[in-house]
């Protein structure tokens, strides 16, 4: 099965800008999934699971945050913050029929969601949180700043794929084709022939900025108001079991399912994560 | 009258999500789209007559903004103004579901669609301004709010009517026929039995009205763009119209003789005005 390219112009900081999304499944279906990337990542991290839930007639729908696979890159670096996120995915939800949907977000992309989830009104049926809660570790975010934004250039594959194997090395289970594809969807080839990471190097503006301290979102948990899974690597620096407990007693009181082995953030590649998450939409 | 369809789709303001209303018209995988856009205290159904002769060609979607028609009201009335609407617009514009549209903007309508058409990679592929243009002098913006955010009471449909004919006579060309609609239109019904305007009086703000200046926007605007100009118009001004005319996107202009603000968009020579400009740019 194939995505189909699909995209949109999105009203954003400076005019409208291509909100790029990979569309698989029956446009038609009843059920509608968003999956959203983490920070430096894009749509195709979603392959597998996608597929999967295509095939059991849902549409699913994996978009390239702003700057990051095929969308626009912005102009200027300070676009890419989570008002621009959150206004692109609201008119994403528009674009794709502008009823109430289901949502798995991964690290970014779950952090985009719950401050959807917690709007008033708001149009998520049911939430997956991978490896991301309302509360984030200062270690995991100095970690990023660590390798985030560089702009690199690579002469070969091989080449970049030791380079994103080191920053990325926790996330997983992966086998070692899963590993080749997480990698290749990582990159893009410059006009030069020279390789890099698939994404603008300016959104990692506000890494570079400020010094990394834990980021508390906890007044927006007793908000969402919609089912929540919560994905979690026991060995994740971002996303502490503490935080975990906390997400299940508290608010939407979210299922947990712990990975372990793997660090920040589970790939989603998996049978069991992707059966877990398929039980969890359909329950 | 063609078939229509109501439907709603939400929309983010600021940090709430509403339900937004619009009508549809026309075949549904038809790629000619026409978004059409009301003004300040009016609603989607203004656009009834000239989505029925676009639906054969067109498909065309007449929006209800937050605060009227069937859409939400926003529970704080302070953020009615055009940071919602362009957000709330570009949500209609996403939902549309197609590259590029025709944008059909009525006085307020027009203003949205001029703020958005302005932006780099506006998906808007004609603009149509229904007695609207980038300088609104405010003697008439005065003129038009006079009974804006009343929030008056009628005890029958008719009386009710009777007033809006009477507050908003510079509308038209109209019928008989066209008034009872138009009327209508702009009407609710309370639990009570009571008649009164179908928008949120909470819209009216006590800003002191001044002078609307968007000259600004105007060289920006790329997108061919037509102007409905009612000839008796208070706040689209003929030198308004000379200098839309000439500058920027160098407007088409209709003239609609012996008409206010706004022509209604009912008469077929307003209608085919637009069907045939739309026409030639979809």
């Amino acid at each position: 099965m194939a995505p189909r390219s699909r995209s949109f112009q999105s009203l954003g900081p400076e005019g409208f800008h291509k909100i790029h999304y990979w569309e698989w499944g029956p446009a038609d279906s009843e059920r509608t999934v968003i999956c959203v990337h983490g920070l430096t990542r894009n749509g195709r991290d979603f392959d597998d699971l996608a597929a999967v839930l295509a095939g059991r007639g849902w549409r699913v729908v994996a978009p390239d945050i702003v700057g990051r696979g095929r969308s626009d890159w912005l102009l200027g670096e300070r676009g890419y913050d989570f008002p621009t996120y959150i206004s692109d995915m609201s008119q994403l939800i528009a674009r794709l029929g502008g009823k109430d949907v289901y949502w798995v977000g991964t690290s970014m992309g779950g952090i985009i969601s719950q401050f959807i989830a917690a709007g008033r009104n708001a149009p998520i049926k049911r939430l997956v949180l991978n490896d991301i809660g309302p509360f984030l570790d200062q270690a995991g975010l100095a970690r990023i700043k660590g390798y985030v934004g560089g702009d690199p250039s690579y002469a070969s594959f091989d080449e970049a794929k030791a380079a994103v194997d080191k920053v990325t090395g926790k996330f997983g289970p992966m086998d070692a084709d899963e590993r080749r594809r997480f990698v290749e969807v990582s990159l893009r080839t410059r006009a030069n022939g020279a390789i890099t990471m698939n994404y603008d190097p300016k959104l990692a503006w506000s890494f570079k900025a400020n010094e990394p301290v834990d980021v508390d979102l906890w007044f927006l948990w007793p908000a969402i108001q919609c089912p929540v899974l919560v994905l979690r690597g026991a060995e994740s620096d971002l996303l502490s079991a503490a935080t975990a407990a906390r997400m299940r007693t508290e608010g939407p009181k979210a299922e947990e399912y712990v990975l372990a082995g793997v660090g920040h953030a589970p790939a989603l590649m998996s049978q069991g994560e992707i059966d877990r998450i398929t039980t969890f939409l359909e329950g | 009258m063609a078939a229509y369809t109501d439907k709603t789709f939400k929309a983010l303001a600021i940090d709430a999500y509403i339900a937004v209303a619009y009508r549809e018209w026309g075949a549904a995988d038809n790629p000619n789209v026409a978004l059409c856009v009301h003004g300040l205290s009016r609603n989607g159904n203004d656009f009834d007559d000239l989505a029925a002769a676009l639906a054969p060609d067109w498909r065309v979607l007449a929006i209800d903004m937050p605060g009227r028609g069937r859409s939400d009201w926003l529970d704080d009335k302070s953020r009615y103004g055009y940071a919602v609407y362009d957000s709330v617009a570009a949500h209609f514009l996403a939902h549309a579901n197609v590259d590029r549209v025709a944008w059909i903007g009525t006085s307020m309508g027009g203003i949205i669609g001029m703020r958005l058409a302005a932006k780099a990679g506006a998906p808007i592929k004609a603009l149509v301004l229904n007695d609207i243009g980038p300088f609104i002098p405010a003697s008439g913006r005065r003129d038009n709010q006079a009974n804006f955010g009343k929030d008056p009471r009628f005890a029958t449909e008719a009386e009710a009517i009777a007033y809006i004919r009477e507050t908003r006579s510079a509308f038209g060309p109209f019928s008989d026929k066209d008034w009872q609609k138009f009327g209508r239109d702009s009407l609710r019904q309370l639990d009570d039995g009571q008649w009164t305007l179908h928008y949120d009086p909470g819209l009216a703000s006590n800003a002191p009205i001044v002078d609307t200046d968007n000259w600004e926007l105007w060289p920006r605007i790329t997108a061919p763009t037509l102007t409905i100009w009612g000839t008796d118009s208070k706040l689209l001004l003929a030198d308004t119209v000379d200098r839309m005319a000439k500058t920027g996107p160098k407007s088409a202009v209709y003239a609609v003789p012996g008409v206010g603000h706004c022509p209604g968009l009912t008469q077929p020579d307003q209608i085919d005005a637009i069907k045939n400009f739309i026409g030639a740019h979809r």
